[in-house]
């Protein structure tokens, strides 16, 4: 017995809930509790991320994905809870928690679209949310997803993939742009022909 | 075999070799490299006759992606194997050029795209071979030809040194002719 609480309360320690919020600023320090917000025009969907009372602005710890200007955030001891009202609004909380009862991590990746989330270990259930404001050549979008995703606009590919609570380095990689993720395909790159097949990108050749 | 003519490619680059785009509105060619291709796998071919850019690439071929924000990707990947037939990517960034097929194939096309603004007509092409080019003057008349053989390619030079080479009894000029539709006038 004794073991088994060693082992569940060092699960504990070592994997507590953390969220990645990627993609956008955030503004932390907004009255209402909404730290992000993406909406184009009456009839089309809302979708917010919402900071509940328990979570503080200085919760939040600001990075830069290396080699570009994106912003990522990770926050600690943190759970999302999210709702969809119809075809209006799309709402993620921001809930403290122990980790008693959630204790894995969650990636939300939030800004301009279209982009497309495709999880790294296959399973398209790991993607939970996945809502445009606007269907057009530009939009709002949020993604969230409860495992490891590859984030992919029209020219970049991003890695969100947090790898550890203590020997945190980054959990958010630029893995290249959309013609180097083809070429290391074509060289035989198995990761960058998974996000090919995620992408259904198929370079044509000669019959 | 692979062979890549036309245009001078920048090997500092790791992946992308040569681009090209005449105007923000217009679409952006692209000639790309897998990492599995190494610079010395490009082997530079001297054209006789002229000072146009050509590259021998041996176990590599050729893949494209037609994207649709107006931008056409080609690649060239290693291979363990090649198409057995002879590949070419033609490029130009200048006035642009025409594939003029050979009697024995008819359809040397894979793909043709240009990118055409006031300035200029950029174009890339995969071609199997034999075929011949076209190269064009700024006011699309005809400027200079080349001959893409299963061997090599080579220099014809310009339409009247075709026609002058017809009358010498050059078999692959008198196909060009021909295939071209040249009409010459006798007595």
């Amino acid at each position: 017995m004794s073991w088994i609480y060693s082992y569940h309360s060092h699960m504990l320690r070592h994997t507590p809930p953390v969220v990645i919020i990627a993609g956008d600023e955030l503004e932390l320090d907004n009255k209402d509790g909404i730290i992000w917000y993406g909406h184009h025009r009456k009839n089309c969907r809302r979708i917010l991320i919402y900071r509940t009372p328990g979570i503080t602005p200085d919760m939040f710890e600001r990075y830069t994905v290396e080699g570009t200007n994106k912003p990522f955030y990770v926050v600690r001891h943190v759970k999302p809870r999210w709702t969809r009202l119809g075809d209006y609004e799309t709402s993620v909380f921001l809930v403290p928690n122990d980790g008693s009862t959630h204790n894995h991590t969650t990636y939300l990746w939030v800004g301009r679209g279209p982009f497309t989330p495709i999880p790294c270990g296959g399973h398209k259930d790991t993607v939970k949310i996945n809502d445009r404001t606007f269907i057009d050549r530009k939009c709002y979008q949020m993604c969230l997803a409860t495992s490891a995703v590859w984030i992919c606009y029209d020219e970049h590919v991003y890695e969100v993939c947090w790898d550890s609570y203590e020997t945190f380095s980054s959990a958010v990689k630029l893995v290249g742009t959309r013609d180097e993720i083809i070429a290391r395909a074509l060289a035989g790159d198995k990761e960058c022909q998974k996000i090919l097949n995620g992408l259904n990108i198929n370079p044509q050749q000669i019959p | 075999m692979l062979y890549i003519i036309g245009e001078y490619l920048d090997f500092r680059n790791e992946i992308l070799l040569w681009s090209a785009c005449n105007g923000a509105t217009r679409r952006v060619l692209k000639l790309l490299r897998a990492p599995n291709v190494p610079n010395e796998q490009f082997v530079q071919y001297k054209i006789d006759g002229c000072d146009t850019p050509a590259y021998r690439l041996e176990n590599a071929t050729v893949r494209w992606l037609d994207t649709e924000h107006m931008e056409t990707s080609v690649f060239v990947a290693a291979t363990e194997n090649p198409e057995p037939r002879t590949v070419y990517i033609v490029l130009n960034g200048d006035q642009g050029f025409r594939i003029i097929s050979h009697p024995a194939n008819p359809s040397p096309i894979h793909i043709v795209r240009t990118s055409v603004g006031s300035r200029g007509c950029s174009e890339i092409a995969v071609v199997t071979a034999p075929a011949f080019v076209e190269r064009l003057n700024y006011d699309g008349s005809p400027k200079d030809y080349f001959y893409l053989a299963e061997d090599a390619p080579s220099y014809l030079g310009s339409r009247n040194a075709v026609i002058a080479k017809v009358f010498a009894d050059d078999d692959m000029c008198r196909q060009l002719m021909q295939q071209a539709g040249w009409e010459i006038g006798t007595l």
